[in-house]
């Protein structure tokens, strides 16, 4: 694959249109053509690489309109918010706990202040580090184009490696997801090569907790397939069970079994398998613990 | 493509430069403009040594585009002494505890090291590591670049008793 890192050679026009409307108009003007760029951490590998080379780059970063939060039964973030003030954002909201703890393990400091959550999520990477907690919340986002705006569900966004049903005119405004219910608690497990690489595994547990009783487990993990994924079937195992520590064995065990990677990559299969029970084991404990329920 | 005209403001000084929209923030720096403090290593966002700070929060200069940048405030390692030369009290302690080995690093090193600094005046050991973790030190020289920083993290607490 070409490889200069110190320069990107392919030629572009640059746009930073003051208007989503204006975007969007660039965007159904010249169809593939066109690639968005707002962190540019992502994009940006890309075309030094080779793989993009759009002849249109348009920056949103500077678009204040995709900069907000809305609070209430339905809990809204702007899909331009950087990774650091989305951070801080749920800096003290447990039951949003594993999102907080995600964008803490992505870790450099530049790249959270350059990083959006919505780039995370449109680059359609399996190991997007803010995907699996949002699965857990069964996040929605909303994507916009000229012509019409849709709402779906995080699940839906991602059909293969790298590839998502986003159209080349339109993108991504909004992730959006009803209010978690009391006595919930999340965490994010990751493991990468050093502190600040991309991810190897990752394992989001979202846990609803009813005194000794586990109302809802979600479990989603990251990097363990073409996908982000969410794992159903040990998901059923602990739902509305009390706990106990074979049943989180059991839970564990077969989110070993349920995720599928890709024989390649930065780890081998077994790893992945062997690591990511002992990963939901922990975060489980840690969300368990802080879900605290009816005392 | 055509060039561009870009208006940064690099360390206090305004400047008016043409140039093309695929060229990387790194580049115009230390190219363009001719401040070689800050360093160009990997070109992947892996390793920091291109840090700048653009409206005072620390990127990496070459994965930003440097039209992106259009308007803002950038400071770059060579802006953050005083004028009439006397250190930055981070780079000071840098000096004072030897948290130099080849130094290739440093620059990018102390810009987060300051941010840090400034949004957190009471760091601990595991902050510090935490928040410099997207900088590569290829000498492995961190236990010295974490001592520089809680030295003047500790001066700085002794300065505002």
């Amino acid at each position: 694959m070409k490889m200069n890192t110190r320069i990107i050679s392919h030629e572009f026009d640059y746009h930073a249109p003051d208007t989503i409307r204006e975007v969007l108009e660039m965007l159904d003007q010249h169809g593939s053509d066109a690639k968005i760029i707002a962190g540019g951490t992502d994009l940006i590998t890309q075309m030094k690489m080779g793989k993009r080379t759009p002849s249109h780059v348009v920056d949103i970063r500077k678009l204040k309109d995709l900069r907000y939060y809305v609070e209430g039964a339905v809990i809204k973030i702007g899909a331009g918010n950087n990774f650091r003030s989305v951070m801080e954002h749920f800096a003290n909201n447990v039951p949003c706990r594993g999102l907080y703890e995600a964008i803490y393990s992505i870790g450099k400091t530049q790249v959270l202040n350059m990083g959006t959550i919505g780039g995370n999520l449109s680059n359609g990477s399996p190991k997007a580090d803010t995907a699996p907690p949002l699965l857990t919340y069964n996040a929605r986002v909303k994507l916009l184009s000229l012509k019409s705006e849709r709402l779906i569900d995080l699940k839906d966004l991602h059909v293969g490696y790298n590839k998502t049903v986003m159209e080349e005119n339109e993108i991504m405004t909004e992730i959006q997801f009803d209010a978690l219910p009391k006595n919930t608690a999340g965490a994010f497990e990751k493991k990468a090569r050093v502190g600040s690489d991309i991810s190897k595994i990752t394992c989001a547990v979202t846990v609803t907790r009813d005194n000794d009783v586990c109302r809802n487990c979600n479990i989603a993990l990251g990097a363990a397939a073409p996908v982000p994924m969410r794992a159903p079937v040990a998901e059923s195992i602990m739902k509305g069970r009390p706990f106990s520590d074979q049943l989180l064995e059991d839970t564990a065990l077969q989110v070993g079994r349920e995720i599928n990677p890709p024989a390649y990559g930065r780890t081998s299969v077994e790893y992945r398998r062997e690591m990511v029970a002992v990963m939901f084991k922990d975060g489980f404990k840690r969300a368990w613990e802080q879900a605290g329920g009816d005392k | 493509m055509k060039k561009q005209t870009l208006n940064l403001n690099i360390n206090g000084e305004d400047f008016e430069l043409r140039i093309f929209p695929n060229e990387l923030l790194v580049n115009v720096v230390r190219e363009t403009v001719g401040l070689t403090g800050t360093k160009y290593a990997c070109g992947t966002g892996q390793c920091g040594a291109c840090t700048v700070l653009v409206d005072d929060e620390p990127v990496l200069g070459c994965m930003t585009l440097a039209v992106s940048a259009a308007g803002s405030k950038i400071t770059t390692i060579e802006g953050i002494a005083e004028p009439d030369g006397k250190l930055d009290p981070l780079q000071d302690a840098f000096l004072k505890t030897n948290a130099i080995q080849c130094g290739f690093c440093t620059p990018g090193m102390i810009l987060v090291g300051k941010d840090l600094l400034k949004k957190n005046t009471n760091p601990t050991e595991n902050e510090i590591r935490h928040h410099i973790k997207g900088n590569l030190c290829r000498c492995t020289g961190y236990n010295g670049i974490v001592r520089a920083i809680k030295k003047c993290r500790d001066d700085m607490a002794e300065r505002n008793l």
